[in-house]
């Protein structure tokens, strides 16, 4: 081995924190004193730090790829599997009948846009475990588990836990959208009505415009 | 079983190829729902912050400047605090104004905060890319998968421990060579 390959297997160690306090403590005065040696640790450090970034921008994609190929999934399967089952077990006309309610939920869900609160100069981001349940809740919703949102959104709506991402308003404009999605008009319809009838508030004219349609 | 923040330190440490996947889509979806108002100028770039923010934070445990000792809240909350670094940075750029390294965030800094520089680094990141056989995968044994010489010499076919060291040094040495007239180093 010749010197510069010690010094390599040097900086390795230096950079993998595997040298003992003395030795570390002697190699860093070696590079005060040595801009050369400096320049190539830095190298040789961006050169480690090259080798993970390339690693873990495959396993990114890889696992991309992976979400990619289960929405293209989800998109041919379940359409085709619930139009079946419905129309097996309860005809075509409830299956027009959901159409429409699916319909009219997505036509006025929009995705839940979340203000942050002002910041208050700590260093923990302002988000309840409740607020992980109602962005939960509405993944859930987007995903066509509807019965899981709703279940979600109920038990949101029951609890006292501090919220700050979302208000009881929000949970009920979307609790609405998702009964109405899940074919329980009558819910919905209720829900709506109290939001329409509450003053100053940003869901009430596309909660009467939507009650007007139901 | 429900993973500890621990536990994925530890996982993200060794390199676990398939829970790194678990984790990284464990807070995907609700980053990207937090992120689409903060970025609402640049509705595209979410998924390419939430990418940036997780590599930086395996960066910061490989480096040991993140761990199960100094980590001052959840692992969540800080992937989303640097996200939200980003995105800042984003819309600060965005409406010409000077990007800030750390805002409330103080025990987070961005991945590029030594060394030799942003440019630089993406040019050292093109070079290892392009690396042929069998330095390429030398480099991914000793780095990624740390992997020991002995190791490597048994996997690669090498006769000795020393054989599969020189061949690594010898790859450093011709990555670096090829470096040298394009890195510009700044004093």
């Amino acid at each position: 081995m010749d010197e510069n390959e010690i010094l390599d297997e040097l900086i390795d160690r230096y950079l993998d924190a595997s040298m003992s306090e003395e030795e570390r403590v002697a190699f860093e005065a070696r590079m005060a004193n040595d801009p050369e040696l400096r320049k190539e640790v830095d190298v040789q450090r961006s050169i480690i730090k090259a080798v993970r970034k390339e690693r873990l921008e495959q396993i990114i994609s890889n696992e991309e790829e992976k979400i990619k190929n289960k929405g293209k999934i989800r998109k041919i399967f379940i359409p085709v599997g619930s139009i079946a089952l419905a129309a097996s077990l309860l005809g075509l006309f409830y299956v027009g009948y959901m159409n429409s309610c699916e319909d009219l939920a997505s036509r006025y869900y929009t995705a839940y846009a979340y203000t942050p609160p002002p910041s208050r100069g700590g260093d923990d981001l302002p988000l309840t475990k409740s607020d992980s349940l109602f962005f939960d809740a509405l993944l859930q919703y987007e995903n066509d588990n509807t019965k899981v949102a709703i279940t979600t959104l109920n038990s949101l709506l029951d609890s006292d836990s501090e919220m700050l991402a979302a208000t009881d308003l929000d949970i009920k404009w979307y609790l609405s959208l998702a009964y109405l999605k899940n074919g329980k008009k009558r819910k919905a319809t209720a829900l709506l009505q109290e939001i329409a009838i509450m003053s100053n508030n940003e869901y009430q004219s596309k909660a009467k415009d939507l009650l007007k349609e139901l | 079983m429900k993973l500890t923040d621990t536990d994925r330190i530890a996982y993200i440490r060794a390199r676990d190829e398939y829970m790194i996947q678990k984790i990284y889509s464990l807070y995907r979806d609700e980053f990207l729902m937090f992120m689409r108002k903060r970025l609402w100028k640049e509705k595209d770039l979410v998924l390419d912050v939430y990418q940036d923010s997780f590599m930086v934070m395996c960066s910061k445990i490989y480096e040991n400047k993140l761990n199960e000792a100094n980590l001052t809240s959840s692992l969540k909350t800080y992937l989303f605090g640097v996200g939200e670094m980003k995105a800042r940075n984003i819309n600060r750029k965005k409406d010409n104004l000077p990007s800030k390294d750390i805002d409330n965030f103080p025990d987070i800094e961005d991945d590029v905060d030594e060394g030799l520089g942003e440019e630089n680094e993406k040019i050292i990141q093109e070079a290892v890319k392009e690396m042929g056989e069998p330095c390429h995968t030398i480099l991914v044994k000793q780095y990624w998968e740390r992997k020991s010489t002995e190791e490597i010499a048994r996997e690669m076919l090498y006769k000795s421990s020393d054989a599969a060291k020189t061949m690594k040094y010898k790859c450093m040495q011709k990555l670096k060579l090829e470096l040298k007239g394009k890195i510009v180093y700044q004093n």
